[in-house]
């Protein structure tokens, strides 16, 4: 178990990967609080009223898949150079603590350390901007009245692709990564679309996977099939399994890591 | 310390740089790896520290394989490549953060290395000249204390007073429960230093032997004429023709390395032959 993990030496790898990267990560987040700035300073002066919550929440949650993605997708850039591939790979830590780090910096670190940028942004925009006489509300992001947190699911799962591709992809992590991903939704789409008009026999005009299936009757009446609670379970379900596998194969992938 | 068992290696099948190559390095030892360009020296310390994994056969050491990079070896070995990465922190912060992954490094140590190697130690690595940043690495990789030091072409980028000062330094970090392994193209960066030459080539190990065994096996001398000797090799020079030759008498000549890698390389099988089988004395 020791070879796997010692909480010691993970604590070592942590302080030494933040030492060395902590003025590039400080850049970074100044681009971050600099981006958010832009992002909702242009959306509040395009609102003719205040940013409401819910807006403040979706523009929260775009932000976190674009740069949360962006940022993930960089997480193992030292592997992508041989000079730095061989200081990473021949430290002594193992390949399970190497990558709990990529994932801990990419994942929980990134999450907090965003979503307080994006607060801090978000209140001085608020705050400055022209209220008109409405109350100055920012957005709870524990608050799931309008189930827009569920797209923390989907922030997982992209973390989980991002990740990946940071592991197998030797450059330009992000756009291939995000190339495959697109080449694998196609792929899926079409094979469920053709799997489903097989399994039930009838012409079908749609059917997205886990979405809904609409079924050609005659030649002006169609058929809608869906259940939306279920399929947003099993559409949460399927995200996080996949995000855990994608995890898991990572880390495989880590391991067969060669210079 | 090292055994590599039947290691078959290539980049792809059909371009293999080793095949069932087999080779045991011990402690105590400073192994000098020569081969031509592209012979795959650096391949094979890649091999030998699990940067690489070989598609065939194994490589452990102590008993363990390399190729799972666990904590347990990779602590015990400390690898110095040709192109070396620094990060952006002063030396002395390198060692409060990298240090404690070594269970023998000796800090006291690495700042006599870098005092002997000249190089001021608040100094942000990143911005060093390549020869400052390699001497750097030297003296961190000595002073890990690790079993296992392998370093691929060390002398690179160093000016010629920092090449004897590395000479130097190697040789006094020689102790009898480590073994060094330097990787060359530079015969002569290796001239007293190394006890052992490794010869790598025509994807096969040609030669294993300590420079003592070599230098009771064969004569390096130059000759004017080389009629009614025995010559393994000659090549011509301006004092005449430098030759290896059988030492049937006994005396000791220094082994000339570059002569000797030259004759192995040749693609003459008589050197290597010889060396590598038995030599009995002459019944009188």
């Amino acid at each position: 178990m020791q070879n796997h993990f010692s909480l010691s030496r993970f604590g070592r790898l942590f302080r030494k990967h933040t030492a060395e990267y902590f003025k590039a990560y400080s850049m970074s987040l100044v681009v971050l609080l600099g981006a958010l700035s832009l992002f909702l300073g242009f959306a509040a002066y395009t609102t003719h009223a205040l940013i409401a919550p819910q807006q403040q929440a979706v523009l929260y949650f775009i932000g976190l898949l674009a740069a949360g993605t962006i940022f993930t997708s960089n997480v193992f850039i030292n592997l992508s150079d041989k000079k730095t591939a061989i200081a990473a790979l021949t430290l002594p830590a193992s390949h399970l603590e190497k990558f709990l780090l990529a994932w801990l910096y990419s994942f929980v670190i990134f999450f907090i350390i965003y979503t307080l940028a994006f607060y801090l942004i978000d209140a001085i925009v608020i705050n400055i901007d022209n209220s008109r006489g409405q109350p100055r509300v920012l957005f709870n992001i524990l608050n799931n009245e309008d189930e827009v947190n569920k797209i923390f699911f989907v922030y997982i799962f992209l973390h989980a692709v991002a990740i990946w591709g940071a592991v197998y992809f030797q450059k330009m992590h992000f756009i291939k990564t995000a190339f495959t991903l697109f080449l694998a939704i196609a792929a899926f789409a079409l094979f469920n679309f053709v799997f489903m008009g097989a399994l039930i026999g009838k012409d079908i005009q749609m059917a997205m996977p886990f979405g809904a299936m609409v079924v050609n009757e005659k030649a002006d009446q169609y058929l809608h099939i869906s259940s939306w609670d279920t399929h947003q379970r099993i559409i949460i379900l399927t995200f996080i399994l996949m995000a855990v596998a994608l995890w898991l194969s990572s880390y495989m992938r880590l391991k067969e890591k060669q210079v | 310390m090292i055994q590599i068992e039947n290691l078959s290696f290539g980049y792809s099948k059909r371009a293999i740089l080793f095949k069932d190559l087999h080779l045991s390095l011990s402690k105590g030892h400073i192994y000098g790896l020569l081969g031509k360009n592209g012979a795959g020296k650096s391949t094979l310390l890649k091999n030998i520290i699990g940067l690489a994994f070989p598609f065939k056969g194994s490589v452990h050491i102590n008993g363990l394989t390399v190729a799972n990079r666990s904590p347990q070896v990779l602590e015990n070995l400390y690898f110095i490549p040709e192109e070396i990465y620094v990060p952006a922190v002063t030396a002395a912060k390198f060692v409060s953060s990298t240090a404690g992954f070594y269970p023998n490094f000796n800090v006291a140590e690495f700042y006599q290395y870098l005092k002997e190697f000249e190089v001021y130690r608040e100094a942000v690595l990143d911005k060093l000249s390549f020869g400052q940043q390699k001497k750097v690495m030297i003296a961190f990789g000595l002073a890990t204390n690790t079993p296992l030091l392998v370093m691929d072409e060390p002398t690179n980028g160093l000016d010629i007073p920092s090449k004897v000062q590395f000479r130097k330094i190697i040789a006094s970090a020689l102790t009898e429960d480590r073994c060094i392994i330097i990787s060359t193209h530079q015969v002569r960066d290796l001239d007293s230093l190394i006890d052992t030459l490794v010869v790598l080539h025509n994807q096969e190990i040609v030669l294993n032997l300590e420079l003592d065994t070599i230098a009771e096996k064969l004569t390096f001398t130059t000759l004017q004429n080389t009629e009614d000797y025995e010559i393994l090799y000659a090549e011509e020079n301006i004092r005449g023709q430098q030759v290896i030759m059988p030492n049937h008498e006994g005396n000791y000549s220094k082994v000339d390395m570059e002569l000797l890698f030259n004759a192995i390389i040749s693609g003459k099988t008589t050197i290597t032959d010889y060396l590598n089988n038995p030599v009995y004395a002459k019944s009188l």
